[in-house]
């Protein structure tokens, strides 16, 4: 069984993180109130750890389903996040899930979140840009891989 | 829980049905978080926000970033984008484009005058669109030429600048755009590229005009990007990674670059000119149990 860690300060001191900013505090004590939230600051203001922090707080150790679903606009995204999630070294298993490689390796990955609860990064939809979306370039931009996992079921 | 990052993106005009089948497909949700630099979207019914707590830090601005205007002589800008390069002095940023075949016709020229580069835009293959991400973060490429797929979310933390070699239609993407640069407390230039005659778009303030120094032809960067066949399903980690390229391959601890461990395969940075020797010397040893297969990308 991996250790699960919780501890604000033990995840801080990985990511070599003193202490965290306004925006993240009020972002943290509004989540954990239990308040669906909707966050908006500043490119570049620490958004992505003022969401994970108190999501990791919010999983429970001893299930072993899929407990959060982060979805995000672009596959890279998706890889970068789950990059921080593993740098915070909670012991919680992340996944990102995109379109773009093997969807079987997708199912090996979610088929297997070991005995540890699992969470993931999606993307929702194949990545195309706004202009090519404009341009009618991208029709099958349809059933990302997110939609095609959903509806086989995980 | 659900969270929506860059969620007035994802729940643009366009992608109703997708979204609103996935969050059909969602039972028994307790916690929903959206967030974004901007909001210019009406939260559709299907997100079913009941109550939600709004919070909003966006009036700060960043007071780090500050925003240039070069301008081009002549319509076809390429010149002065080169001209701003040089100016820049190989430091690490990103050039915006608003389409691929912009991309092309910029990379190309580019590529002509001796600058090291890479790209990312959507069409491109997934392992080459993420090769270029990595080889961008550990300084083997100091420069990105991107379509707006690059405009949300990447960090790069020592990112010095983005140019917008086209503007975007949209303001808020031109502010996701400049968000690349300026993070966290580090100051960052956005330059806007436009040819004398070109009117902005209202959407930009007034801006300072800069006008490139003449500056030396840039250097080729130090560092060169080597792809080891062996990642995270090996158990091999940054450490043993770390330990390899220092014991056996003799590196001094500064000439260890960035280390990338993904599920299969794993990416270091090494100074440029002992990249292939690495390879060869390390080619075949082995880490946890596997023998590594190592080249350079």
């Amino acid at each position: 069984m991996l250790q699960i860690v919780k501890n604000q300060s033990d995840i801080l001191n990985k990511l070599g993180i003193e202490a965290l900013n306004p925006m993240q505090q009020a972002a943290r004590e509004t989540i954990l109130s239990g308040a669906e939230t909707v966050l908006l600051s500043p490119t570049g203001t620490g958004k992505t750890l003022a969401f994970l922090l108190p999501l990791v707080e919010e999983l429970d150790a001893s299930m072993r389903e899929v407990q959060a679903l982060i979805l995000v606009p672009s596959r890279e995204l998706a890889l970068q996040i789950e990059g921080v999630v593993r740098q915070m070294g909670t012991g919680f298993k992340a996944n990102a899930v995109y379109g773009g490689r093997s969807g079987y390796q997708d199912k090996i990955d979610l088929k297997h979140p070991a005995s540890h609860p699992d969470w993931h990064a999606w993307t929702h939809r194949r990545p195309f840009t706004a202009q090519q979306f404009l341009n009618g370039e991208n029709k099958d931009a349809g059933p990302g891989r997110i939609r095609q996992i959903a509806r086989s079921g995980l | 829980m659900l969270v929506l990052d860059e969620f007035d993106k994802s729940l643009e005009v366009g992608f109703e049905a997708e979204m609103s089948e996935i969050m059909s497909h969602l039972h028994h949700l307790n916690k929903k978080i959206l967030t974004s630099a901007s909001n210019k979207v009406e939260i559709p019914k299907f997100v079913g926000l009941k109550n939600p707590v709004r919070l909003n830090f966006s009036d700060k601005g960043s007071a780090q970033l500050s925003l240039k205007i070069v301008v081009s002589p002549v319509k076809d800008k390429l010149k002065s984008l080169l001209a701003t390069l040089k100016h820049l002095g190989g430091q690490p940023g990103i050039v915006f484009c608003n389409f691929k075949d912009t991309i092309s016709y910029v990379s190309d020229f580019l590529t002509e005058n001796h600058i090291s580069h890479d790209c990312f835009f959507g069409d491109m293959e997934q392992r080459d669109r993420e090769l270029a991400l990595i080889k961008f973060r550990n300084g083997t490429h100091r420069l990105l030429l991107a379509t707006d797929l690059a405009a949300r979310g990447i960090d790069v933390p020592e990112l010095r600048f983005i140019i917008h070699y086209q503007l975007p239609q949209k303001s808020h993407e031109f502010m996701h755009r400049n968000g690349r640069t300026a993070r966290m407390n580090a100051d960052g230039t956005a330059y806007v590229l436009k040819w004398k005659d070109e009117t902005l778009p209202e959407y930009i303030p007034e801006t300072p005009v800069e006008n490139p120094k003449k500056a030396e032809q840039l250097s080729a960067s130090n560092w060169k990007t080597i792809q080891i066949l062996g990642g995270r399903r090996d158990k091999i980690s940054k450490g043993d990674i770390a330990g390899l390229f220092m014991k056996v391959g003799k590196l001094k601890k500064d000439e260890l670059g960035l280390i990338e461990i993904q599920q299969e395969i794993s990416y270091v940075a090494v100074p440029a000119a002992k990249a292939h020797l690495l390879t060869q010397s390390l080619n075949n040893s082995k880490l946890k149990g596997k023998k590594l297969r190592l080249g350079v990308v």
